[in-house]
């Protein structure tokens, strides 16, 4: 597949998730100024390695913070329970 | 006695993820550290066009990102920070490399990759900072 190719496949994501469709087009972003010379190849790879990283750190972050809320929870139950 | 009773009955019916949930414990230092890995790269954001002062900061940004990595390594009930620091880390040990690497390192390039880490570090602290004291 060409580069063209991939960038008609990314422009044509369209998720119910806002973060695939932000993170298709910022990789559509960043092939552009590859191919105009406004980034070296080394630069675009480690810039589109950074948003695999960024969707990584914000699923570890989800999980966290649902992590909060039972605990949150918890301790609301114990709460309770003590009153009883 | 109740309250002991609950939390048996919890860890017992759940998990790793659920005793994890009740355990874990917000720390001051690794709300610092991810601060100061944010600050950092805004004052760095700002002196993009300058290599030398850039390539000094890109190395502070590293250690501190690092210290940030080894001291959330051993927290108990700690998982999803040390993956997320480990992540976070990637990015600027990349930062870092591509001024180690080369004598010259492109304005924009500096610009977008301390934009990636800035972000990153402020859902970081965002979620850290919310943990239970």
């Amino acid at each position: 597949m060409s580069v063209e190719q991939q960038q008609q496949l990314l422009a044509s994501v369209d998720s119910l998730n806002p973060e695939a469709n932000s993170a298709a087009e910022e990789v559509n972003q960043l092939t552009e100024a590859v191919k105009s010379g406004q980034l070296s190849r080394a630069e675009y790879i480690e810039l589109v390695k950074d948003i695999q990283h960024r969707i990584n750190i914000h699923q570890d972050m989800s999980e966290l913070e649902t992590l909060e809320k039972i605990n949150t929870a918890i301790n609301g139950l114990i709460n309770l329970a003590s009153m009883v | 006695m109740k309250k002991l009773t609950i939390v048996l009955l919890l860890v017992l019916l759940s998990g790793c993820s659920l005793m994890e949930a009740y355990l874990m414990k917000y720390d001051t230092n690794e709300y610092q550290y991810i601060t100061e890995i944010r600050t950092m790269s805004q004052i760095g954001l700002a002196k993009c066009e300058n290599y030398d002062e850039t390539k000094r900061k890109a190395e502070d940004l590293y250690i501190k990102s690092m210290t940030f990595v080894n001291f959330a390594q051993y927290l108990p009930y700690n998982s999803s920070t040390q993956k997320a620091s480990v992540e976070l880390n990637s990015m600027v040990q990349g930062f870092h490399e591509q001024y180690q690497k080369n004598d010259k390192v492109n304005p924009l390039f500096c610009k977008l990759k301390l934009g990636n880490i800035i972000s990153s570090a402020e859902s970081m602290q965002k979620t850290i900072g919310a943990k239970p004291r």
